[in-house]
């Protein structure tokens, strides 16, 4: 299940990179600083209430995990990516979008 | 094993508990008994750390805590079951007790299986369970975690004659390994012969009834709870 979160995040951070890229035609683009803060936050969000839509909330207290291990390792698993991404991009020569 | 006392919380504007006091010994049954909207579930969250109150503390294995928190109890032998949502939707029961025995160590699998007959759930994804599979399942997990207290509120809401049985033996079993049960519910005919203890919310307050006979001979108890006179 902990395992779970990042592989989860992965996907939705691949998703966004890939619509993005395909509405603007640029291909894979790192984003500003402020988008991927957001970008970040939102993860945080969607982590808990995935977390609560599959009723793991009571599992994981009883388990003794912190309810805040769900958003904590979503926006920890984008916030990584988001800065390979950019580091990437500037060895690659590119700017953020 | 369980001490919570002076415990006092409000929501909003509404006090909920004021003075509530609760005591639950290792190898016992408490029962948690008071009318609906009386702060049972509110009382039992307080002692799981889930929920923290405006006054009073939780007293848990020699560790007293003014705020106590979920994490670190659970970790010392705390399980919670609220009336629904305690497993999580997209895992089976088998990846459950994984995690379980991954966390706490190897438990009497075979035996939790067999004594609340889950086997043919063991597989199952816990959502396409019935709500008395699902509280089966919920009771294997605690018997596999071996936990120093269990806190079930609700535990025979909507069940069958049959199951509250199998979920009473469970209580029961706890109990006699040496865990501090406290149980909440209304169906008290089907509770009562798996209790030791009676507690009784009411008022905002907590008062303890000793054991169920005398429980059942308290006339205050029976006038404002159960609602019948006292058989003589």
């Amino acid at each position: 299940m902990i395992r779970a979160y990042p592989a989860r995040a992965f996907l939705l951070w691949i998703a966004l990179h890939a619509f993005v890229a395909v509405g603007s035609g640029a291909g894979i683009v790192a984003f500003s600083t402020s988008a991927s803060l957001a970008l970040t936050v939102i993860a945080a969000a969607v982590g808990f209430f995935d977390s609560r839509r599959r009723h793991e909330y009571t599992l994981l207290g009883n388990l003794g995990i912190p309810a805040l291990a769900p958003p904590a390792m979503w926006a920890g698993t984008i916030l990584v990516l988001e800065i390979l991404l950019r580091a990437m991009t500037a060895i690659a020569g590119g700017s953020p979008a | 094993m369980l001490h919570a006392d002076s415990i006092g919380i409000s929501f909003g504007t509404r006090r909920v508990l004021s003075s509530a006091r609760i005591e639950a010994s290792s190898g016992e049954v408490t029962g948690l008994l008071g009318r609906m909207g009386t702060g049972k579930s509110t009382l039992l969250k307080v002692c799981a750390g889930i929920v923290q109150p405006d006054s009073g503390w939780v007293q848990f294995d020699g560790v007293r805590y003014h705020r106590a928190r979920r994490t670190a109890l659970a970790r010392r032998g705390m399980f919670y079951l609220g009336e629904s949502a305690n497993l999580a939707s997209g895992m089976t029961l088998r990846q459950h007790f994984d995690l379980v025995e991954k966390r706490f160590g190897a438990g009497d699998r075979e035996g939790v299986i067999e004594l609340l007959a889950v086997s043919d759930l063991i597989d199952a994804r816990i959502e396409s369970l019935s709500t008395g599979e699902l509280r089966r399942a919920e009771m294997a997990l605690a018997l596999l975690r071996r936990p120093l207290c269990l806190l079930a509120d609700e535990a025979f809401r909507s069940l069958d004659p049959i199951v509250c049985e199998t979920i009473g033996t469970s209580l029961r079993r706890l109990a006699v390994e040496g865990c501090a049960v406290v149980v909440t519910g209304h169906e008290v005919e089907t509770l009562k012969p798996f209790l030791d203890s009676v507690t009784w919310v009411t008022s905002g307050t907590t008062y303890s009834l000793g054991n169920v006979e005398s429980a059942w001979k308290n006339e205050r108890f029976t006038r404002e709870y159960l609602g019948a006179l006292p058989v003589a």
